[in-house]
This record gives C-alpha cells, structure tokens and sequence, in this order.
C-alpha cells in the first residue's frame, strides 16, 4: 500500500500498509501465506467505504480537501445558513468568509456579496448625495443639477441603491442577512443590458422589475452610436460569407424610401418586406444581376448605405468599403 | 442538530462477510476454506479491528463539526475557535433597599457603610439561598437618626447576588510553555470572577487584570485575562503570552481569582431577603431593614450544548459588531442571560418606516419585573448598542404580540389498527399539536406550516388514516369598559376574504346594551357588527377589516363587561392562507388551547351504502398543563377530506 499525496500538498493516508516491517522478519518466508493474507486484508480496507472514513479524517477541515458533506458541515458553521448550493465556487467562498463578516455594512462588502452569491457586478450609490440641500454648491435649482427633493424613502440620509441586473426580489433576503445595515432604506435598481435586434424595431428600450419597490430603470445598447456617428447602425456577427469581422447595418430605414419602387421590382430585389431590411438580402452580387436594371449596384440610386455611412477605401474607389471582396459581399472592419 | 453515525454499515457480522466475499474473490484465496477454525479465528480478528477503527473514525468525524459533535467539550472547542465565549452559571440578581434607623443612638455616626460581600439568605421552595452586596454602601444620617443606603448611582436600589464568595490561588512557576491555571469548580460565575497578581506570596501590594472581552486596545503590557470552560467542566484561566493578548504573570507571583460559586436558575424567585448580620454602632446591634424592590432573577444554568451550536456560529457572523439585525439578535442573545428571545428589524421594515433606527424586541423570563426589563433594556443601550452599532443608528424597543392559533384538527381513525380508544387517540394528537408548537412556535420567527403538522398527526398512529387541520388567527386586546373607544388590531399576515356563508372575524362575548353580545362580520361583507345572543343586530356598523394589511378596526367601542371575567376579549379572524403562516417582526404565534381540539371520525375503512355516517370524539385541551374534556357524537361527519 502506498502512501497517497494529494497534489503535493498533503499526506493523508492513515492505514499504510507496514505488515512486513511490524512483523517478526522471519515470517516473510516462514509463513508467507499470513504476511499474504495481511496485505490482502489492508487492500480490502483500502478499497473497502466503510473504513474510507478514516482517510477523511486528514482533511475534514481542509476546505481545499473535504468532501462536498464536509463542506456543508463547515457553512453550517460560519455561513450562517447559507447553502454551498449558492455559491459557484463554494471553497473560495469560505476562505473569504470570515474577511465578509468584517467589512458587512460596506460598499467593498455589498460587492463582494453579489460576486460570491451571483456572479455579478454591483454599483453602490448612497442617494443622500441626490438630495437637494440649501446653500450647497453641488445642489442648485434646476433640471441641470440633477438633485432631488427628500421624499423619506429612497432620497433621504439613510439610503442604499444597489444597481445591478439581478431583481431585488431575488437577492433582498439574503443581502439583508449578511449585508444590509439595518435601519437603511434598501433601493434596488436593475440595470438591463441589451444587444439590438438587428430588426432594429424590438431593442429592449426597458423591463419592468415587477417585484421591485423602487424601479428606475435605464437601457443600455453595446451598438448605439458612437460620437461623431449621425446613424444608429446595428452590428451583425461575422456570418458565412467570405470575409473576416461584422457587419454594420443602418437602422432606423423608412419604408418612404422604396415609395418609386414598383411592387415587381421590390419583389425581385427583397422578396419580403422583412428582407428589404434584411442587410443580408442586397448582395450587391453584380454576377447575378447582369441585364437586371433594378437590382442594387453599388452606384444604385435607391440602397446608398455604403455612400452614406462608410468611409472610403480611396479616393479611385470612392465606395468600396473596408474589407471588400470581389465576390460581392461587403464586410467591414471598422465603420467611422 | 448533531447528526447520528450509520452504525449498520459499521457492524461486525456485515463487515466479516464483506471482508470473506473480498478474499475469497481473490485467485489465491478461492480455494481457501474461511469457515475453517484458524482462517475464520483471523478473519474475527480483521473484522473486529475494522470495526473498530471505523467506529472510531466515525466518532472522530462527527466530534470534528460544531453541528455533528455529541461531546459538550468538542462543542466548546468549535467555539471557542470562533471567538465565542460559552456561558457559565450565571447568579440570580435581586434589588432591594436597605436603612437602618438609628433615632434615639447617642453619638451615632454621620456615615454609616456596608462593605461587598455582606450577605444575606433567602429561601426558594425549601431551598435556601446565600445573597451578597456586590459594592460597598453608605448612608447619611437624615437627621432623624434614619440612614438609607445607596448604590454607586446614588439611588436606592441595592443590587445582591446569589452565591458563594471562593478564591484560588496560583503561584506562578518557572517560565516556559504556556501555564493553563484550571479552577476546579463547575459553579463557577464566571462573570463574578476578579484577578489579582502579587508580585510574591508575602506582597500585599497587587495589580488587576481585566477581561479581555472588555479590552479596547491590546499591547503587549496590557494586563487581561480569559476564563474559558475546561474540557470536563472545570474553568481555566488564561493570561496573555507578552505579545499577543498582553502580559503574563511573572515566575514568581501569586494570583489570586475571587468568584461567586452560584446555584444559577434555582435561585430565581428569591422574595424575601434576611440579613445575616445586624450593623455593629458603637458597640452596639442594630438591624438592618429590607424591602425586596425585585424578586431575584436572571439565575441560570450553564450554557446547554444545543444552545452554543445555534448561538456560536451567530455571534461569530455578528464579529462583535451591530450592523445587521441579526448581529443585534446575536450580540444579545449572548450578553443578556434573561433574554430568552430576542429578533431585530431596521427601521425601514418597520410597520410604518423609521429610518435611522434598530427595532429590538425581546422576550424575558417568566416573572420578570417591568422594572427589570427597562433595566436591561437600558443596559442594551447603554452597554451594547451604543458602543457596537454604526453610529448615528438608534435602537428602539417593542413589545412582543402573541397572536394565537385556535386548531380544529379532525382525523380518521380506525380501531382496529390500535389499541386505544378514539377519545384517546383524540387526546393524543391534542398532546401533539401542543408539543408541535412547543418545539417550533413560541418564538421569535417561528413559522407554523400546516403540513408538517399534518404529518406528524398522520405518522402518531397507523390508525390514523388521514387528517385535517382548521386554522384561525386570535389577537387579544383589552377594550376600554363604558367609554367609546377605537381600536385597530392588527395580525401578522392577510385575511380571508368575506364569505357568503360563515362570518370570518368573530369575537367571544361582552356585555352591551346589558346583553350578551360578539361582534362578527356581516356575510359577504367586511363590516362588522355587534349581534346579541338572540341573533339580533345591536350596532349594525362597529367597524371593518382590511384583509391586505390584516387589520380590523373597531369604531367606538364601547362595551360594559366582558363575560370571560378576563380583562381582554379574544378577536379570530380566518387568515388566507392557512397552510402558511409567517409571523413578521415581533409577532410570536402561540396556541390558544381553549378553542382548539382534536377530534376523531370513526373510518373502519370498509365500503358502506350510507354516507356521512360516523362516530366522532372530540378532545380539547383547557390548560397547558394537559388537563383535558372529551365528548362523543354519533353523528359527526367524517366526509370532505
């Protein structure tokens, strides 16, 4: 039987295996068969649970090392209640917890909260600092000073706002618990972040926390428009086409746009009112559309997204864009 | 809870067969006989030293967690590693004055005192009980010969304490390991306990040690000390090492641990006090009189095992410091004996919202004094809160309210699976709601959830086919007698909504109008009106109930009597949601006894050609001392569940 190390960090076999050195030396080759006999006997108690115990014995309290039972025994301890169940790494979870304890009631332990408990990012506000105050710099009267009247809830001296994309319904208990300074007002604002539909028509603009008891909601979009960019375009991951990077589209298209376009020609160029604003469906695929007067060319008088929008590769073409290909499809790497 | 070792898997008969199906599956045992007397001798022998080791490995794992330890001193050990201090015996405390009328002495002193220690016996049951001074006291001559003693306050109130003064000396040895200095008593208050260190036996000269609970800095000239419980009960006392937890004693000193050996609980209800000595004037007696201002009380036993698992790991979240409301709880909890229950909520869940502030609520010993609960109240304040709590954050007071549960279980019963009566067996599941709210309600947060009481009814008996509970919410208020008053009585949770059949907030009777009276709500309607005994409406409108908040509000009221000969009348209302029933804050659900019962529907379990016909006995409980009635019916109705 050997001795078992686990990653070079502790010895915890406590049954090793010392028949031949405990017994008489003769033995060994007087009576063979029992030293056999004895090994055989270790090797069951090796593979046998209900002496498995004993080889925990070495690790119970090692958080690195006890069992998921063990473990739980342990936040029964100095969790106070809370389930391994919540936490996604639950060892790393008690070697802080005792630091948690220390520092509750703080802005370092409200984040630390929501990154144990749900694997997210908080921003902690103390709304006071919103509450108008007579003779202060930082308070004058008008919309542009953004401050509030005290309204004995959320905008007073005792209050917290918690912002993160979590509904307070979820996390007020347990925040409560471990966190919250009792005799504060506890605000939570969630915090949405969305991508845009590349429709253009369904970007989540908001959503209710119907369980909140304060909602100020705000939307936030990875694609709106950058300074200097007139045009809110959306962004289209990398597709099947033969070029590298995403695509940039424009969004806000007006249907007026295709007014002088006749029902058959729209048919042949779009197929669906969807496709006429699927960037996807103009291939600007000049092969194909050979003695076609209507379909999209790049100097087309109707789709001029790449005049509008894009930069120029150079000044002998004019309206090729980054990243274009002979092929006709168009991709671009950058678009400002 | 400690959990219990799986023996089974630990049994040696279990474990030889294991070992002998494992060798004999081995190629060069499959010959062997194991039934044979040597090779079966040495597999006892394997068996047992497997049995062995793994039992005692099994002990060893489950004394290794604060939930699982079944030793008092592994729990202890769990503890102490998360800074918890477990409690001694604590001596009872009472408060009493004492003067002594000197009028007529010639020469009589201007000051009269008393010093610590100066005791006096009082008797509980046929126990007596030894009560000292914890302070020295002085009194002035009034004038007219009469001196009155005061506290360190200036006032009155002169604080005793049951036990027995002891001291015990150590002399300090060489220098070396660590010196651990047990003081062999289990009775120990170790809240009474005093250190003195002599530089030598001979000194009289001697230097104080203080707790370090009580430090607020550490160096490592700070002189403090710890008594912590032994591992067999005793008490150790521990000094610092000169770095960490500030000086030791030097090799040659001698210490000295003054303490009060205490009877703890047994001495509560102390009420008459006796001096042991009269007051020596000028070579002359006199004697001292006493009034008792408090019975004694906040005695108490050594901290149970149960209650350091649930309070360590609490006290250690709280890290000696208010911020949540479970810190207060906690913090509490372990300072004040006399509290038996406390819960804490921040002001903004509050009732009506109070930011800035800490609501405290706490549940005292039986038979404490008002008096001696604005005492510890303000030693809360003054003691605890004010010096843990964030700053700016106030704490307040509030009174717990007991809403009661009036139970109407009904079961099934069978009597061929048992071999008790109906009536007994309906005697028995009244002994086990009663038990149920024992062990899970009557107190702070205590949750009552119907279906678990369910299935301890249906697990009482094999008799018992099936069960069903009603459930209703009582809050009691005293009404003002002959004076219209308003009243809003509020429950812990939302109401039913008004049905069209059976009123869902009724009172018990009162006098009014000279009859006999309750109020119920009109059917279908939240209005509330006063109906006489002969099912006539006397106030058609006394008030109404809000079933969202859960409050009912009664305008002018004005009762002359209540027919209970009690000073409150009881208001039930239907909650709901009966399954559930979650106190909030300060509300503490209770079983009401009087209206709850039990009752039993015969269920022979055989298939019958008439319906809705059975035999019942009802069995309800008058007294929490388990005195009980019983009725039977031949016509209770055992359909509908």
């Amino acid at each position: 039987m050997s001795l078992q190390v686990v990653a070079d960090r502790q010895n915890y076999s406590l049954r090793r295996n010392f028949v031949r050195e405990v017994l008489p030396e003769y033995f060994t080759s007087e009576y063979p068969n029992l030293i056999a006999f004895l090994e055989a006997y270790y090797d069951y108690a090796d593979s046998d649970e209900t002496l498995s115990v004993i080889d925990d014995l070495y690790g119970l309290r090692d958080i690195e090392r006890a069992t998921i039972s063990q473990l739980d025994l342990i936040f029964g301890e100095i969790a106070s209640g809370a389930s391994r169940d919540y936490f996604a790494d639950p060892r790393e979870v008690l070697r802080n917890f005792a630091n948690f304890y220390r520092v509750k009631g703080t802005r370092y332990a409200a984040e630390g909260f929501f990154r144990a408990f749900y694997s997210e990012d908080v921003v902690v506000e103390f709304p006071k600092e919103k509450v108008f105050l007579l003779n202060s710099e930082q308070h004058t009267l008008g919309t542009e000073s953004l401050s509030v009247l005290q309204d004995g809830a959320l905008y007073q001296i005792f209050s917290v706002l918690l912002k993160t994309s979590i509904p307070i319904s979820t996390w007020r208990e347990l925040y409560k618990r471990f966190v919250h300074p009792a005799g504060f007002y506890l605000g939570g604002e969630v915090v949405i972040e969305g991508k845009a539909s590349m429709l253009g028509t369904s970007m989540p603009i908001s959503i209710e926390d119907s369980f909140a008891n304060i909602l100020t909601v705000e939307g936030f979009s990875s694609n709106f428009a950058p300074t200097g960019l007139t045009h809110t375009v959306g962004l289209l991951p990398d597709g099947p086409d033969s070029g590298d990077g995403a695509d940039y589209i424009l969004l806000p298209q007006v249907i007026s746009r295709y007014q002088n376009m006749s029902a058959e020609v729209f048919y042949n160029t779009y197929g669906t009112a969807m496709g006429a604003i699927d960037p996807n469906s103009p291939t600007f695929d000049e092969d194909s559309t050979v003695g076609d007067p209507y379909v999209i060319r790049m100097s087309n008088a109707v789709e001029t997204m790449d005049r509008e929008l894009f930069k120029k590769d150079s000044g002998a073409n004019p309206y090729m864009l980054d990243g274009y290909v002979d092929s006709g499809y168009v991709t671009f790497t950058s678009y400002y | 809870m400690a959990t219990a070792i799986q023996s089974t898997k630990l049994d040696f008969e279990n474990i030889k067969i294991s070992l002998r199906k494992y060798l004999a599956a081995k190629d060069e045992y499959k010959d062997f006989n194991f039934e044979a007397a040597g090779i079966n001798n040495i597999l006892d022998v394997l068996a047992y030293n497997t049995h062995f080791n793994a039992l005692t490995a099994n002990f060893a794992l489950n004394e290794a967690f604060l939930n699982t330890a079944q030793l008092r001193s592994s729990v202890i050990a769990h503890a102490t590693t998360l800074g918890y201090e477990t409690r001694s015996r604590t001596a009872a405390e009472a408060n009493i004055t004492m003067s002594l009328n000197l009028n007529g002495v010639a020469g009589r002193p201007n000051v009269v005192s008393i010093p610590a220690g100066f005791s006096f016996t009082s008797k509980v049951g046929e126990q007596t009980f030894t009560f000292l001074t914890t302070e020295l006291h002085s009194a002035t001559d009034d004038g007219l010969g009469v001196y009155n003693f005061l506290n360190s306050e200036g006032t009155t109130s002169i604080k005793i304490k049951e036990g027995t003064k002891f001291t015990k000396t150590f002399f300090v040895g060489e220098a070396g390991e660590r010196v651990l200095y047990v003081i062999p008593d289990n009775t120990m208050d170790t809240a009474t306990a005093s250190v003195k260190v002599y530089a030598d036996p001979a000194s009289t000269n001697f230097v104080s040690y203080s707790r370090l609970s009580e430090a607020v800095s550490v160096t490592s000239t700070s002189r403090y000390f710890q008594i912590t419980e032994a591992p067999n009960g005793f008490y150790e006392l521990n000094f610092g090492d000169g770095i960490s937890f500030g000086k030791s004693p030097e090799p040659g000193n001698k210490i000295e641990v003054e303490y009060l050996s205490v009877q703890g609980a047994d001495a509560n209800g102390a009420s008459t006090f006796k001096p042991s000595d009269e007051i020596l004037v000028n070579g002359v007696n006199y004697p001292l009189l006493i009034n008792t201002v408090a019975n004694s009380l906040n005695g108490s036993d050594v901290q149970s095992i149960e209650s350091i698992r649930q309070n360590a790991p609490i006290a250690y979240a709280a890290q000696q410091r208010l911020v949540t409301a479970e810190d207060y709880k906690a913090v509490i909890l372990k300072n004040y004996t006399s509290v038996l229950d406390a819960t804490a909520w921040g002001g903004e869940d509050n009732a009506i919202p109070d930011y800035g502030k800490v609501y405290v609520s706490l549940v005292f010993q039986e038979g404490t004094l008002d008096s001696a609960k604005q005492v510890i109240k303000d030693s809360i304040v003054t003691n605890v809160t004010n010096n843990l709590s964030i700053i700016s954050i106030d704490t307040k007071f509030a009174d717990p309210v007991t809403t009661f549960l009036e139970l109407g279980a009904t079961f099934n019963f069978d009597p061929s699976l048992s071999g008790v009566t109906e009536q007994t067996a309906a005697s028995n599941v009244m002994s086990l709601i009663t038990q149920f709210f024992t062990d899970n309600l009557n107190k702070f947060g205590g949750v009552f959830r119907r279906s678990n009481l369910l299935s301890e009814i249906d697990n009482l008996s094999p008799a018992i086919l099936n069960s069903r509970v009603e459930v209703k919410m009582q809050q009691r208020f005293e009404p003002t007698l002959n004076v219209p008053t308003s009243y809003d009585i509020t429950f812990p949770t939302r109401l039913a909504a008004p049905s069209s059949t059976v009123p869902m907030v009724t009172t018990d009777t009162f006098i009014f109008n000279n009859r006999i009276c309750q109020i119920k709500n009109r059917l279908n309607s939240n209005v509330l009106q006063i109906i006489n005994s002969s099912a006539a409406v006397e106030v058609d409108n006394i008030g109404s109930w809000d079933e969202t908040t859960g409050v009912v509000s009664l305008v002018g009221f004005t009762p002359t009597g209540i027919t209970s000969g009690q000073s409150f009348l009881k208001l039930t209302v239907t909650p709901s949601n009966q399954a559930t029933i979650k106190p909030l804050r300060n509300y503490i659900l209770s079983l009401d006894t009087d209206p709850s019962f039990a009752a039993a529907n015969i269920d022979r379990q055989l298939l019958s050609s008439s319906l809705g016909v059975g035999v019942s006995s009802q069995v309800t409980s008058s007294s929490s001392s388990g005195s009980s009635s019983s009725s039977s019916s031949s016509s209770g109705s055992s359909s509908g569940y």
